[in-house]
């Protein structure tokens, strides 16, 4: 009880309740961290977990922020406009860092604005379908959709996102004429399926529909296995090209000082075998997932070349 | 029997010293967020995401759930006293709550917003534990072509809620509608009406332009005004005009009613949720009242309405959320958060395999709205002392808290100055006899006009017939035909029964 009214109290006034007294070390003020999305999401969850986590274990301040809009771009802009002094930090997340800029004039470069301090987790993104749908395996959905052009109806939490890509890249190769369905938000999509107007969805939220027997899995169109799902075949299993991981971690201007990128680097890398946060991820059927910088950097920057050259070969690009 | 075991559930949970407690935080905090301007129910309920981790998940919902509905009480009372809406579900509110205020009848207003709220808050519990979790199922039935019937219908009754001439509230519901297509197209992704600054990118919002047309074009007007007359705003005599009178209830049992329904209504549907139930309200009112002229004027209809609809749809915005797993909105989607972190997750199982959460937290409703009213009701004279600050102060005052309000909403000096240029575009459309209400309306339906007819359009494989075979949305279609054509030929008609008067 002590303990709720004292996060109470620190919570309504925005963190601001003490800083840490050391004289010149990091951090010797509130950090900011700015999650890209709007609340309540796995994104934003996860960060004020780690956000949490940071308090508790260092006694830095450590105020979450949501910037959310244009799949996530604005929230990235701004990140990558802050001062590099390590008090602002911000979600990284596959789609405004690696597939938007391609589709879409963004104001950063993702290979030279940002540091990238750590990833803490992969998501998996199925292609769910009802659960009493005709639709039994992938294969079944991709006959169905070559026998009926433009009849297969699905959507994706946001149009031109990393699911929506992904998935349009393996109907095309399949020769698939399909309709897709716009929608601002995950929860649209979910509610569309739930009510029978889409056949199929790809969203990254799906646990409680499936915790409630609501709908069945078909395949992953990520490169990685969902856990407690061996059966479900990925995208990269099915002979598709192009599989994005939904990767999410903590990113940073470019040139903040190396005492902040040890700092989160250490959180980071702590938080990855807490087992309070594997319990907050387990909610999203999603695994610890720990990169360090280095690693972190290399995955997205040859992650955003690889897209952009496979997007090239599936004609998907017309710049 | 079933129904009377649900409630005892509901009631032995929600009354336990912990629940009690965090159903006291949860409607007292409501009630200052909403009081204060851009500091909405969505922002606080996800700055308390990390306590709610140490928290227990019944415990954790019924606070949430407090400050969502208790949000829906704080937002009329600054709306009502100084025109500026504490949060976008009382944006509506502004518009005659502010002019009953003005004419000396602040203190009614507000006790019969927190009495219709009240009325409103156990109406939604009794109907949630009558019909029962499979009320949820009317959020499926409603998919985007139904939307998108369903804000035309609305938007052709927007144009009759002005006082003034039809041809200026459709001008005004135009820009409405122009204004809320700037932004990101969801389809092509393209840039509208953006000049190029990136600010344009997400849209403008809601806030940002009510409280500028509202609250900034009333400190404008009043400056106008001042010089001629100082003493603008009435102040009551003595402490029985505080309370509503037997006319004000009188007036307020309909609206009061339908507000509620409507509400309940569409606090089921995804998407729309306690705001747009609010705007539906008024708009419903002014359309049936027999003396529409009123509205605009002071019309405490206009309050009773909207507010009951505000708190009754945020309240069944809990409905789809629990039994489905659908967040109907941005709050819904912070609370449906909070459910997974203890690993509860919203679906139609969650009513079966844990009944005391879903019954705790309807239960804790009918709680926490009894101590709203015993929260609010004796500081409504307090409230009312406000408006004895002359207006030398009190504009200043309100300035600053529009300026702060807008700064809040998303830390972002560009929302200041969007602000600040919608409140003079408030006071240039007060001199044109423009009225704001049609647009900021008309604002909020153009969104999801666009978008269900979007996702309606791909949804019947790009055939718009899709809007005509679904049968809700061709009787939502038929009812906006029916308007048109009645008020069209209404001259018509009327000049047909006089001459068949006259000869018989």
């Amino acid at each position: 009880m002590k303990k709720f009214l004292f996060s109470l109290a620190a919570g309504l006034m925005l963190g601001h309740t003490f800083v840490s007294d050391a004289a010149a070390e990091y951090p010797e003020k509130p950090i900011t961290m700015v999650v890209v999305y709007g609340a309540g999401g796995s994104g934003d969850t996860t960060i004020r977990a780690i956000a949490d986590y940071a308090q508790r274990t260092t006694g830095a301040t450590v105020i979450v922020e949501n910037r959310a809009g244009g799949g996530g771009t604005i929230g990235v802009s701004y990140l990558s406009r802050a001062a590099p002094d390590g008090y602002t930090l911000g979600l990284v997340s596959t789609s405004p860092f690696t597939v938007t800029p391609y589709f879409k004039s963004v104001t950063y470069d993702p290979l030279t604005e940002f540091t990238y301090l750590g990833q803490y987790t992969v998501s998996p993104a199925p292609v769910i379908v009802l659960a009493d749908s005709p639709f039994k395996t992938m294969e079944e959905l991709v006959a169905f959709g070559q026998a009926n052009p433009g009849k297969l109806r699905w959507a994706t939490g946001s149009p031109r996102g990393t699911n929506h890509i992904a998935t349009e890249a393996a109907l095309r190769q399949n020769n698939i004429k399909s309709q897709f369905v716009p929608f601002k938000g995950g929860a649209k999509a979910m509610t569309a399926l739930l009510a029978g107007d889409i056949e199929f969805a790809v969203v990254t939220d799906f646990g409680p529909a499936l915790k409630n027997k609501q709908v069945r899995l078909l395949a992953e169109s990520g490169p990685n296995k969902i856990k407690g799902h061996p059966d479900i075949r990925t995208y990269k299993e099915l002979g598709y090209d192009l599989t994005l991981p939904i990767f999410l971690g903590v990113g940073a201007p470019a040139g903040i000082p190396d005492e902040a990128v040890k700092f989160w680097e250490k959180v980071l890398h702590g938080i990855s075998t807490d087992p309070g946060f594997a319990d907050v991820l387990s909610k999203y059927l999603t695994p610890q997932s720990y990169l360090d910088s280095k690693s972190f950097t290399d995955r997205i920057h040859t992650g955003y070349v690889n897209t952009g050259e496979t997007l090239k070969e599936l004609g998907l690009l017309d710049k | 029997m079933e129904v009377f075991d649900s409630v005892m559930l509901g009631f032995s949970t929600a009354l336990t010293p912990t629940n009690l407690l965090f159903c006291f935080i949860g409607v007292f905090t409501g009630t200052v967020i909403g009081v204060l301007p851009g500091l909405g129910p969505t922002a606080t309920m996800s700055l308390l995401i990390p306590v709610t981790f140490h928290m227990d998940t019944t415990g954790a919902i019924i606070m949430l759930a407090g400050i969502y509905y208790g949000a829906m009480y704080g937002g009329s009372i600054t709306s009502i006293l100084v025109n500026i809406p504490g949060e976008a579900a009382s944006v509506i509110t502004c518009i005659d709550g502010h002019q009953v205020a003005k004419n000396g009848r602040a203190g009614p207003a507000l006790g019969i917003s927190a009495f219709g709220s009240l009325f409103a808050g156990v109406a939604t519990v009794l109907g949630i534990v009558i019909i029962g979790p499979p009320l949820a199922q009317v959020a499926l039935e409603f998919g985007p072509p139904e939307n998108f019937s369903l804000i035309v219908f609305g938007l052709i009754l927007v144009v009759f809620i002005s006082t003034g001439s039809k041809l200026r509230s459709l001008m005004s519901a135009l820009v409405g509608i122009v204004l809320s297509t700037v932004g990101l197209d969801i389809v092509s992704g393209e840039e509208r009406f953006t000049f190029g600054l990136p600010y344009f990118l997400d849209g403008i919002h809601i806030i940002v332009l009510a409280m500028g047309l509202f609250g900034i074009g009333e400190v404008l007007s009043e400056a106008e005004r001042r010089q001629s007359n100082v003493d603008v705003i009435a102040k009551p005599k003595n402490t029985s005009e505080l309370l509503p009178t037997k006319e004000d209830w009188k007036a307020s049992y309909g609206p009061i009613g339908r507000g509620t329904l409507l509400g309940f209504f569409f606090g089921l549907l995804p998407g729309s949720g306690a705001m747009v139930a609010s705007f539906g309200s008024y708009v419903l009112e002014k359309k049936i009242s027999k003396t529409p002229e009123r509205f605009g004027h002071g019309a405490i209809e206009g309050v009773a309405g909207p507010e009951s609809a505000n708190n009754a749809g945020a309240q069944a915005s809990f409905v789809p959320l629990l039994n489905l797993g659908i967040p109907s909105g941005a709050v819904m989607g912070v609370v449906m958060g909070v459910l997974m972190i203890h690993g509860v997750a919203p679906g139609p199982l969650l009513y079966i395999e844990q009944p005391q959460l879903f019954w705790g937290v309807v239960i804790s409703m009918l709680i926490g709205n009894v101590m709203l009213v015993i929260l609010n009701v004796p500081l409504i004279g307090i409230f009312v002392r406000l408006l004895s600050v002359p207006a030398s102060i009190l504009s200043p005052m309100i300035l600053i808290i529009c300026i702060i309000g807008s700064y809040s909403l998303n830390n972002n000096i560009h929302d200041v100055v969007a602000m600040l240029i919608a409140g003079l575009c408030g006071y240039l459309m007060k001199k044109a006899l423009l009225d704001p209400a049609p647009l900021i309306v008309a604002f909020v339906l153009g969104q999801m006009l666009e978008s269900s007819l979007h996702s309606g359009l791909a949804i019947g494989y790009g055939n718009p017939s899709v809007f005509f075979t679904r049968p809700i949305s061709a009787i939502l279609l038929a009812c906006a035909a029916i308007v048109i054509i009645s008020s069209a030929s209404g001259g018509f008609i009327q000049r047909r029964l006089l001459k068949r008067l006259d000869s018989s």
